[in-house]
């Protein structure tokens, strides 16, 4: 890496020495409007309102914070709620991408399909169906079997979130155990290893970073999410839930800010952890070639274990599923189980809700797949001044939870020349400045595997930035972009936690609808919306694939 | 003029330009056929009552769906260049405050004078649509199977709450987050004391399970089983039984209620048009929609009930219950609650 970027540097060096950096960057103005414009992007929609979050408290709202008792308790819940989470979530997604992309037990192509499911709804649905299966007088727990957990509190909670999570883990690290080369193992293999030192000296180290990846956006989601708590934590409280309750029911913005502000701490301290564990340990066997050998599965009993894991976890998702479909067809849950297709009515069809969604969601994966896709070239290929901060601005965000940036945005969007709350327009941007991490992260690692001499030919030929990016760089990008334009898109349908400060009457969003929906007592209409929201993406998933002519790509995240 | 066509098109035009100006005209003169409204109901409920707003009077009604604070300190923020016509929803102490802030206009509307006095302000500035008395839900099923083999009688006072045997099986909203938490605080307090109230909450606090974040969810709780016994807003229960809940409602004596009111806003964009939406609002037609579709109790004594609720004049809740008092002591009482109870 290190190697060609020195090489590309006395190569073009030789073209023109007598021109420093800036000087070289000045000569392309395409260049330096693309540079100068993400630059300005970055700093109104990602920095401003971190800024503004930081900034608006005064030293009272910062002493009444340390006063509250209320407030100090909900910031170490917090704490303790996104640690056992993070840890449960990551190993249950690392258990099963190994199962499904490594070990390849029977029925990995339904499992994996299945194990995305989570990740396609709002949080908030599976909460609810949670209590229905499992609560006091839940389906499985008291029908079935006589049971009466009390789930409402933090074990309840870990309970959900863990299941809610586990898929954004699985999705990560299955990427990277399917690029790690099998290769290396077989060369271990082959000097007399034993399967579990091969597992542990080799598919273990080569999957860290991607474990570390998984396990930021675990912690920085499970830390955002205020849905489930609000539904299950009985008592415990947590920082997104009081900052959420500090802004909407009690509207003290201050406060809010000091919340969110304290929120960014661990959130961004596991950003830097994860970000130098990524640096230190970066040696990942990405040849672009696919991978030859065989690989080293597991001992058949270790096999037939992770198969029966992965069975119980498709069972249970499928359960909770199945409970939302019911919810949302027939007249009340556990009082009258006559069909009726009244609430998908009433939520999907009549309500524009949905249209919303879907249409606030595509322009913003598609703003945020090309404007991740430029930066990173940007970032990665040429020679501009400042481009290591341009590229921590850019995977910033998945480290910001979407309470935050979303408080952030009212903060510094509601008044002045940058008035625009109400407006789809903050929405969108919210969205593509919230969701660009994955994009922009797929993109730059997909870079350092092109060769420079690539584009450097281009250029020879006498092709400026623009048209080579355009005509030879941006078809070699397809696959980034296609990543980063389904990971926006599935995310944005699904994001609640920062767009509920954003909505309008004119914008409302179907995932924050169901929330508002549920809250008010419409299960039937809000479960409804749910089905509708997972059946969509599915759509657009499928007509992605369709469109875009290749394998939907979300799996190298 | 060489091309008769072009002179006609260019007639034509003026004459359609001319047409335009004279209706704009006309339109002005006759007043805007806008309103905005700020609501605190849910957007099912509003829209019904908007669109039925709509085909009465041909106004047309632009609304915002806010959590009551946050619609009063938009109200407070736009005090120098009003917004909005109508301030929707929300309890009566709330619109008090905005009256006392000059916020409000007076009206004195020919409909108002079909509710009672104890259910609007004296001076005209706001108007109750519905009262909402704080009530007890249980479920009837698992009461039926726990309860009655022991010889435990269905609740029927406050009081009856703390019995040991409903350990860990009540919830409550709690009063820091939710106005129907409250309510029941400051109306216990106020009836019965300082001394004697907070008794009595150490003591259910024994029982309840847990304090929840939302006014609605008590009923939810008690109506699927998760919990027998929930304390919240009586509507909110009648709408779970409405479901087909199998579950028993009791409004006991002395119970604390809100008074979700309507008011217009001082110097609002459409005067005249507020007028007629405050007239349409508190009349017996909209009363009659927003009772069937909430289950809310009307201010008017001319509307339809909810099968099986009492009319208010029949329930014995706690009549002398100061709204206003209860607002001003919010912050103290708090306060003392949160050193008591906050788990």
């Amino acid at each position: 890496m290190e190697l060609s970027a020195g090489k590309a540097q006395r190569h073009t060096g030789r073209h023109n020495r007598t021109l420093t950096r800036a000087g070289k960057v000045m000569r392309e103005p395409a260049l330096v409007f693309v540079v100068g414009g993400s630059v300005a992007l970055l700093v109104v929609f990602l920095f401003l309102p971190l800024g503004k979050v930081l900034a608006m408290p005064g030293a009272g709202d910062w002493l009444s914070y340390f006063e509250t008792p209320r407030f100090v308790r909900a910031t170490l819940n917090s704490l303790f709620m996104a640690a056992i989470s993070t840890a449960s979530a990551t190993i249950l997604g690392f258990a099963f991408a190994y199962a499904v992309t490594y070990a390849e037990v029977p029925g990995s192509r339904i499992f994996r399909i299945i194990g995305l499911l989570p990740l396609m709804s709002p949080p908030f649905v599976t909460g609810l169906a949670f209590i229905l299966l499992f609560g006091r007088r839940g389906l499985i727990t008291w029908t079935l079997l006589g049971l009466r957990p009390d789930i409402y509190g933090w074990k309840g909670l870990w309970a959900v979130q863990t299941f809610a999570f586990f898929p954004t883990a699985y999705l990560s690290i299955s990427s990277v155990l399917k690029a790690a080369g099998s290769n290396l193992e077989f060369a271990a293999v082959n000097v007399g290893a034993r399967r579990w030192r091969v597992f542990r000296d080799i598919v273990l180290p080569l999957a860290t970073p991607g474990i570390a990846g998984a396990a930021l956006l675990v912690a920085s989601q499970v830390l955002a999410d205020f849905g489930n708590p609000m539904l299950i934590a009985g008592d415990f409280t947590v920082l997104a839930t009081e900052s959420y309750l500090e802004l909407i029911t009690n509207w003290s913005p201050a406060r809010a800010a000091v919340l969110s502000a304290v929120l960014l701490v661990p959130a961004l301290v596991v950003f830097l952890v994860q970000r130098s564990i990524v640096e230190r340990r970066s040696f990942v066997t990405v040849t672009g070639k696919p991978i030859q050998g065989t690989r080293m599965g597991p001992v058949p009993w270790l096999k037939w274990g992770l198969t029966v894991f992965c069975l119980a976890i498709a069972l249970f998702v499928l359960a909770i599923y199945g409970v939302v479909l019911v919810c949302a067809f027939v007249k009340t849950w556990g009082a009258d189980f006559t069909l009726t297709a009244y609430h998908f009515v009433m939520a999907v069809i009549r309500g524009r809700e949905l249209g919303n969604s879907l249409m606030l969601s595509a322009a913003a994966a598609a703003f945020s797949a090309l404007f991740t896709v430029v930066l990173a070239y940007v970032v990665q290929f040429k020679q501009v001044p400042g481009k290591a901060v341009l590229d921590f601005a850019a995977v910033l965000p998945s480290a910001v939870p979407g309470t935050v940036l979303g408080i952030g945005y009212v903060l510094a969007f509601n008044s002045g020349p940058l008035a625009m709350t109400g407006t789809a327009f903050i929405i969108i941007t919210f969205m593509i400045f919230h969701y660009m991490a994955v994009g922009y992260r797929t993109a730059s690692g997909m870079l350092k595997q092109i060769d420079r001499g690539i584009e450097e030919a281009s250029t020879n030929l006498g092709a400026h930035s623009l048209r080579s990016f355009w005509s030879v760089m941006l078809p070699l990008m397809k696959p980034a972009f296609t990543t980063g334009l389904l990971y926006t898109f599935i995310r944005s349908m699904n994001s609640v936690s920062g767009p509920i400060f954003l909505i309008s009457p004119t914008w409302t969003l179907a995932s924050v609808s169901i929330i508002n929906l549920a809250d008010h007592g419409y299960w039937g209409q809000a479960s409804s919306l749910g089905v509708a929201v997972v059946g969509s993406i599915f759509v657009v998933l499928g007509v992605a694939r369709f469109v875009l002519g290749e394998k939907v790509r979300l799996f190298e995240i | 003029m060489r091309n008769p066509a072009v002179g006609r098109c260019i007639a034509a035009a003026i004459v359609a330009v001319m047409v335009l100006g004279l209706c704009t005209a006309l339109a002005a003169a006759q007043g805007s056929r806008e309103l905005v409204v700020y609501v605190t109901f849910h957007e099912n409920e509003a829209k019904r009552l908007f669109s039925l707003f709509e085909r009465e009077t041909g106004i047309k009604v632009k609304y915002l769906a806010l959590a009551t604070g946050q619609a009063v300190a938009r109200v407070e923020a736009e005090a120098t260049s009003p917004q909005a016509d109508i301030f929707l929803g929300a309890g009566a102490e709330n619109h008090e405050a905005m009256k006392m802030k000059g916020l409000l206009a007076q009206y004195a509307s020919p409909e108002a004078a079909k509710i009672p006095k104890a259910f609007k302000d004296k001076d005209g500035y706001w108007t109750g649509i519905y009262l909402g008395p704080v009530a007890i839900i249980v479920n009837k099923d698992r009461f039926d199977a726990e309860c009655k083999p022991k010889n435990i009688p269905m609740p029927e006072t406050w009081k009856d709450l703390l019995r040991p045997e409903f350990r860990g099986e009540i919830v409550m909203p709690n009063p820091q987050l939710s106005s129907t938490g409250y309510t029941f605080l400051s109306s216990y307090l106020q009836k019965y004391g300082q001394a004697e109230g907070w008794a009595f909450f150490e003591q259910l606090d024994k029982n309840v399970n847990h304090y929840t974040k939302k006014g609605l969810a008590p009923a939810q709780l008690v109506a699927t089983g998760e919990f027998l016994i929930g304390i919240n807003f009586l509507h909110d229960q009648l709408l779970m039984k409405k479901a087909g809940f199998n579950v028993e409602i009791i409004v006991p004596k002395g119970a604390g209620w809100e008074i979700g009111s309507v008011s217009i806003i001082k110097g609002g964009p459409n005067p005249e048009n507020a007028r007629k939406f405050i007239d349409f609002v508190i009349g017996q037609k909209a009363q009659q929609l927003h009772t069937d579709l909430t289950m809310r109790i009307p201010t008017r004594p001319d509307v339809e009930l909810p099968p099986g609720v009492k009319p208010l004049t029949e329930m014995d809740i706690f009549e002398e219950f100061d709204i206003i008092k209860a607002a001003a002591d919010k912050e103290a009482l708090l306060n003392i609650w949160s050193k008591k109870f906050a788990r």
